[in-house]
């Protein structure tokens, strides 16, 4: 499977980050306000994921695995705590720095795919390479090259709706490692999928792994976890 | 951006074409709206225009030279007259007259019309589009929308007048058409024939005579304006209304759609897409769907103008505006949409 991740084409030096491809977090806490209770989905938790291997994050619903994947993505901004991405302190960034750590550095999959339904397979790729800069003739080309590497090259020019479950993941995927992140997120990855898809799922987490990418994971689903090298069970709070 | 914005409207096409159409139709009636009160205008210019003069001399007790005139007497037109020299000067009567054809029968939904007494081949007298202009008495020239041939009788108060003439685009008081007559005809009709004038029109700047005043041809024109004050009013007030609800229907279109590409907006801006390029998209959005309301709705304009009782003279210029207009309204009802597309936060794009 690791020949069908071959990476995309470069990008330029300033979307890049330096240093290494570890994820650590020190005492992190979430918590933000719901209504009139403040709730604090994590409190002082600390990680290692180091690169080139799958970290998952197992816990019931309301654990703060969601949370962690946010502050990592530098979507969601702790409450307290550090996180680092090789040299990078992520909880500092700030403007365009943070803009730049979410299109370079970064690939999410999201638990229901949240392509684009507007756009085509190819066009839903090819968005983190135009937000991150890439010629639109050039970054259409990549998307394709990264669809046909997952197996989808007759699907290149439908929409969301037109495909599977499965194939919709590897479209998010595709999306997600466009831009050849150092760290990749997947969130409950499999929670739509069935069991071939799952298979499948399991393939692509262990061969964006083994090209040295930070895989970190947060599932409900015990077959994912056979592919894991870490296991992180979270409690609430 | 842009492509994305595009996409997403082919996406929702129903509902833009639905949005659209609706939008156009409500901008196409704020057209004809602005057709109606142009044509108030209109009309009340034209018929001062056709009367070939610079200014108008009415007895001082007079609002203008159309309503409620204090007539002039046989001696006050002499002496005006006089004054400006009998080729520069002519007395004129304006009043109201019933109307039916020569057969006795109603023209249309005409029952009455505006009565023009002048003297004939003289400032005062209008020039034809159609036939002869007036020689004498007994003869009318009549406006095209009366809808009657040259050479048809009508009857104005049970006279027979035969009509020599057309006039086009004669008419005041919101699509009265205006009948044009002989001074002497119009005096025995309005005035009993006696020998009095509601104004002089005159082509020659004069001081008035004492117990008189010039107005201006702009000030005649309002004169024929008073009527339809109000009604320009409320025209004015409909229209404000048609372009707000112009406004809602594009806006709350670009707000629902806002709404259900929450999650598209959090995913874009995960993955650093900047709040300045997703308004930009949303702008885009918004603007396209006011150019395209804009020229349906103009073309429905000049489809239903025709069907509208009164005269819509659409002007040229609410044509090359109506773009502009609606795109900045356009622009405008997006702002609720863009607020709430400033407001999500890219970590939405987690969960189902």
């Amino acid at each position: 499977m690791s020949q069908l991740l071959s990476d995309p084409l470069p990008l330029p030096d300033s979307l890049r980050f330096a240093g290494g491809r570890d994820v650590h977090i020190s005492s992190l806490t979430v918590s933000y306000v719901r209504g009139a209770h403040t709730v604090t989905p994590v409190r002082e938790f600390s990680l290692y994921a180091p690169a080139s291997r799958i970290t998952a994050l197992v816990g019931r619903s309301g654990s703060g695995k969601t949370s962690i994947l946010s502050c990592v993505a530098g979507m969601l901004r702790p409450a307290s705590g550090v996180i680092w991405l090789g040299g990078i302190e992520v909880t500092r960034l700030s403007g365009k720095s943070l803009d730049s750590y979410r299109r370079g550095s970064v690939g999410v999959v999201h638990q229901a795919y949240n392509l684009i339904a507007s756009l085509s397979a190819r066009d839903n790729v090819a968005v983190p390479l135009s937000l991150a800069g890439m010629p639109r003739k050039q970054a259409l080309t990549a998307a394709v090259s990264q669809l046909q590497d997952l197996g989808l090259a007759d699907h290149v020019h439908s929409r969301p709706a037109e495909l599977s479950g499965g194939q919709q993941q590897r479209v998010a995927v595709a999306r997600a490692l466009s831009t050849n992140p150092s760290v990749v997120l997947a969130d409950e990855p499999t929670a739509h999928l069935d069991g071939s898809s799952v298979d499948d799922v399991c393939s692509l987490l262990t061969a964006m792994a083994a090209q040295g990418r930070t895989v970190i994971v947060a599932t409900h689903d015990d077959r994912l976890l056979r592919v894991a090298d870490q296991i992180v069970h979270l409690t609430s709070g | 951006m842009i492509k994305i914005a595009l996409k997403d409207l082919q996406w929702r096409t129903r509902r833009v074409v639905i949005a659209v159409l609706g939008a156009a139709l409500v901008l196409a009636m704020a057209l004809v709206m602005s057709g109606l009160s142009a044509g108030f205008d209109n009309e009340s210019a034209r018929t001062v225009s056709l009367a070939r003069a610079t200014g108008w001399v009415l007895d001082e007790g007079g609002t203008g030279p159309f309503l409620q005139p204090s007539p002039l007497t046989a001696a006050q037109v002499s002496t005006i007259v006089a004054q400006v020299g009998e080729a520069h000067a002519a007395p004129m009567l304006f009043g109201r007259q019933s109307v039916l054809d020569g057969k006795g029968r109603t023209i249309g939904t005409h029952e009455h019309v505006n009565l023009v007494g002048v003297v004939p081949m003289h400032i005062g007298s209008p020039r034809v589009v159609d036939g002869d202009g007036l020689s004498g008495n007994g003869q009318a020239v009549v406006d095209r929308s009366l809808g009657l041939k040259i050479g048809n009788t009508l009857l104005l108060g049970r006279r027979p007048f035969k009509i020599v003439g057309n006039v086009s685009g004669a008419r005041l008081l919101a699509g009265v058409p205006n009948v044009y007559v002989s001074l002497p005809d119009a005096q025995a009709m309005a005035f009993g024939g006696r020998d009095l004038a509601t104004a002089v029109v005159i082509d020659r700047v004069v001081t008035a005579p004492n117990g008189t005043k010039v107005l201006t041809n702009h000030e005649a024109k309002i004169d024929g304006l008073r009527p339809v004050v109000n009604a320009q009013k409320t025209i004015a007030m409909v229209r404000s209304l048609l372009w707000l609800v112009a406004a809602l229907i594009v806006g709350s279109v670009m707000y629902l759609s806002a709404l259900e590409r929450s999650k598209d907006f959090a995913v874009l801006k995960g993955m650093g897409a900047k709040n300045s390029a997703l308004g930009g998209s949303l702008a885009v959005q918004a603007a396209a769907l006011g150019l395209g309301s804009s020229v349906i709705g103009a073309g429905l304009a000049v489809l239903i103008a025709p069907f509208f009782p009164l005269e819509a003279e659409i002007p040229g210029s609410a044509f090359l505006l109506l773009p502009l207009v609606a795109v900045t309204i356009g622009l405008i009802s997006s702002l609720g949409a863009a607020r709430r597309m400033f407001s999500i936060q890219p970590a939405l794009a987690f969960g189902s």
